[in-house]
């Protein structure tokens, strides 16, 4: 629970007064009210398509809204442009970052605002390290101005888009899904932050889907939900399950995750999938383990911990690797051919980039694995029938099935991708953050569609950074620390604590706790 | 993240020596061009040769700093050979042997350069056709002038005239001080100045720098005007050092310079590389084809090798970039 360390609510700031915005007969925000405090934290949720990015890009001057006003200190403020929300105090930080990443981090800081020299005509690049310098400084990062953005982790160039915003002066912070990729550590370095801004008086409105955080860093929460306010309280007037509930209007909380079978799966017989003294300059050793059919199994550790590079490994998308993969008795090559030759399956971490061809129809993605042939021509029905019936399993609306991707609210996208890999009936299914960025209801379906994949006597194996995930879906828990295994739990058993214990180094770890 | 960062810095490690092959690539070349020309070729290492070398390499290097402008921007110039060439028509024809339109003659050219850069960047921003589609257009329309202007070579350059490619201070020719003044421009034009520093950020990611407020439009339209000066001010050096204008005197140039500055480290892609590394590459192409000419091996061999040299450098870069 955040400190309060003052009497009373602090004054209004910002107001959004009666918010309306239709795209064409759709709805996407039915009049909505929020007040931002100086020195508070509130937080925006919701599910997707709720209405929160449409608000967001209200704020930000990117739409205008059909009707309703935005109040900067009680005066009502026009945006006829991202300039003006800009100017206005409003920075948002966007989810899909805005950094450029062959500039350093102090040109992408100061990009278009950079100080000059000779009347502007010239940079004036000592004042502009030195301002960098003394701004992260102010921030608490310890990021050198002069370091190029593309070798930055994830968790570094999100700071680094925060000081930009912060760099502009803004009274108001809007942050859309900061932690989406970041591990429990970086995450508490970015509530540090969020925490000092805070203290500093600025008003900050958080957007996530991570509920866990919303409660350790928010100070009040609006929930959203198909475009109209479900209702807004201070964050210690509710709980988690509330939440849930106000924001897909059903109790979803206790069976976000699909229960495991009374019985944990037996290790008789041999493994469905070996993996064996896997190894590579990828920045993993020596990964030994077996899945057992009918047997999820969650791969958890810190970003570069080697999570995503054992799954590539395993689907031969490393050509540096070395080590044996078996599916049954069968020798998996290195090629990620083989692989599916051999019944393996991977669900890619970045549908957009690697899973879907998005302006292709949902049909042509879903039928992308098995491509359904008849003497060498591509049999139309027979995909069609194919994807009509894996797009049943994954409880795909059908009439989706002639539309482009990139239509797809992220949860149906995720489904899709899934569904590909269905449809080649895989014996081994690896997920690499299975749910990154969608929904608590599609993360649900997307739960309950692995787990009845399992009970039917598919070996899956996921990687994921959601701690509640690794604990709530798998049956065993593998934990990776610099590229090795360090231990394995049983998740009916293992806690948060136990696992961010193994993930992380001592010191790390009170950190991250 | 402690956790994680021997890890990620043994793998920063290699991908960082990795870069700096890369990066150095064309350096290495280039030493090792001039060190195999100073073992086994004689005729390489005397002034007289090297003064040679860099009198021809002028021309090429100056369009290659234009060329680097626009490629840093994920574009291409495909039209400045035949812009080269228009200028030297033209320079020649009008003055054809009198040292009074010189200044008039160096104006044109410079204006003719600003005035195609701008058409082509306009063409390209207000269209949003392939910059290639575009430049190959520009290409054939200034070809067209050209031979509507004259079919076969015309005019002559007064002697005074000539001294910009021929004559030199002290030993160093004016040719390579002219090249090398224009070079240090672009150079100090991309590091200090907000113009130069948008050109990167809009060749690393256009959409972000948009969003950034960065008029991006106007960076694009200024890179084809550097482009466009470059080729006018390499088309004056080479009408000096012709002495006459012969139509197709530009041809080949716009290969040429796009080859220099792939060669010199400029992604393709845009965003990544400058000015220095395209001087190297100029300079490591020039040497090659010296020293080719020197140990008396046909030119036909010599575009042959030419070729060769370019589809490896080209391999080379991406199969690094793959690895990366």
């Amino acid at each position: 629970m955040p400190a309060r360390g003052h009497d009373g609510p602090e004054p209004v700031v910002l107001e959004l007064r009666g918010i309306r915005k239709a795209f064409g007969v759709v709805q996407a925000l039915g009049g909505v009210d929020l007040a931002l405090r100086g020195g508070e934290v509130h937080a925006l949720v919701g599910e997707n398509g709720a209405g929160k990015s449409t608000l967001i890009q209200i704020m930000s001057g990117v739409y205008r809204p059909d009707a309703g006003e935005i109040a900067i200190g009680g005066i009502p403020a026009r945006f006829s442009g991202p300039l003006d929300a800009e100017t206005a105090g409003i920075s948002v930080v966007y989810q899909e970052l805005s950094l450029i990443p062959e500039l350093d981090v102090a040109q992408n800081v100061y990009l278009h605002r950079e100080p000059r020299r000779l009347g502007g005509s010239i940079l004036d690049r000592g004042a502009l390290y030195r301002r960098c310098g003394e701004l992260l400084g102010e921030v608490g990062v310890d990021i050198d101005p002069r370091a190029r953005v593309r070798d930055l982790s994830v968790a570094q160039r999100q700071l680094v888009e925060i000081a930009k915003a912060l760099s502009r002066d803004a009274d108001f912070v809007v942050l859309d899904e900061p932690t989406a990729s970041l591990t429990s550590v970086e995450q508490q370095l970015l509530f540090t932050v969020i925490r000092r801004l805070r203290a500093g008086g600025k008003a900050i409105l958080y957007v996530s889907h991570r509920l866990e955080e919303i409660f350790e860093i928010a100070d009040t929460v609006t929930v959203l939900k198909d475009g109209v306010l479900i209702q807004t309280m201070p964050i210690g007037d509710t709980d988690r399950r509330e939440l849930i509930r106000l924001m897909v209007g059903r109790e979803l909380a206790d069976n976000l995750f699909p229960s495991r079978r009374p019985e944990h799966p037996a290790h008789a017989g041999p493994p469905l999938l070996s993996v064996e003294a896997v190894a590579s300059t990828a920045g993993i050793d020596a990964i030994s383990f077996g899945v057992w059919p009918g047997e999820i199994v969650g791969l958890a550790g810190l970003v570069g911990s080697g999570r995503t590079s054992v799954l590539r490994a395993v689907f031969g998308l490393d050509p540096d690797a070395t080590g044996a993969v078996s599916v049954r008795d069968r020798t998996v090559g290195k090629s990620p051919t083989d692989a599916v030759r051999a019944g393996v399956g991977f669900v890619t971490e970045d549908r957009k980039l690697e899973g879907l061809a998005l302006d292709l129809t949902n049909l042509t993605n879903l039928s992308a694995t098995t491509l359904p042939g008849r003497f060498g021509f591509y049999a139309d029905g027979q995909a069609r029938r194919l994807a009509t019936e894996v797009a049943s399993q994954v409880e795909l609306d059908a009439g989706a099935l002639t539309r482009p991707a990139r239509m797809l609210s992220g949860g149906n996208q995720q489904k899709v991708v899934v569904g590909k890999w269905l449809a080649v009936k895989p014996q081994v299914l690896l997920c690499d953050e299975p749910t990154r960025g969608i929904d608590v209801g599609a993360k649900a379906e997307i739960y309950r569609i692995l787990r009845s994949l399992a009970d039917g006597g598919v070996a899956i194996v996921f990687a994921s950074s959601e701690l509640p995930e690794v604990l709530g879906l798998a049956d065993r828990i593998l934990v990776m620390r610099e590229g090795r295994i360090v231990v394995e739990l049983d998740a009916t058993t293992a806690t948060e604590e136990s696992v961010m214990q193994a993930a992380a180094i001592e010191g790390d770890a009170q950190e991250g706790l | 993240m402690i956790a994680s960062a021997s890890v990620r810095a043994r793998s920063d490690a290699l991908a960082g020596a990795a870069e700096a092959v890369k990066r150095r690539g064309v350096w290495v070349a280039l030493a090792a061009s001039i060190a195999f020309g100073v073992v086994w070729v004689p005729a390489f290492a005397t002034l007289d040769n090297a003064t040679a070398v860099a009198r021809l390499a002028a021309a090429l290097g100056i369009v290659a700093v234009g060329q680097t402008f626009v490629i840093l921007t994920a574009g291409i110039d495909l039209s400045v050979g035949m812009l080269m060439g228009l200028v030297v028509v033209l320079a020649n024809g009008i003055m054809d042997g009198n040292p009074a339109l010189i200044p008039a003659v160096v104006a044109l050219g410079i204006v003719v350069g600003l005035g195609v850069g701008a058409a082509n960047g306009l063409l390209i921003v207000a269209t949003r056709v392939q910059p290639v589609i575009v430049t190959l257009g520009m290409l054939s329309i200034l070809q067209g002038a050209i031979f509507v202007y004259t079919d076969r070579t015309v005019g002559a350059a007064p002697p005074e005239f000539r001294e910009l490619a021929y004559g030199s201070l002290g030993p160093i020719p004016n040719a390579f001080l002219l090249m090398a003044a224009v070079a240090v421009v672009g150079a100090l034009v991309l590091a200090w100045t907000p113009f130069g520093r948008y050109i990167y950020a809009l060749g690393g990611d256009e959409s972000n720098a948009r969003r950034a407020g960065i008029p991006v439009a106007r960076i694009k339209v200024g890179a084809y005007v550097v482009s466009g000066l470059a080729a006018g001010i390499a088309g004056i050096l080479l009408a000096a050092r012709l002495g006459s204008g012969f139509p197709l005197a530009g041809q080949g140039f716009e290969l040429n310079a796009v080859v220099a500055v792939v060669l010199g480290g400029t992604a393709l892609s845009g965003g990544r590389g400058g000015v220095a590394g395209t001087i190297a590459a100029v300079f490591l192409l020039a040497i090659i084809g010296n020293l080719l000419n020197l140990l008396g091996i046909s030119p036909f061999v010599q575009q042959l090798v030419n070729g060769l040299v370019i589809v490896l450098a080209v391999a080379l870069s991406t199969a690094g970039r793959r690895r990366a």
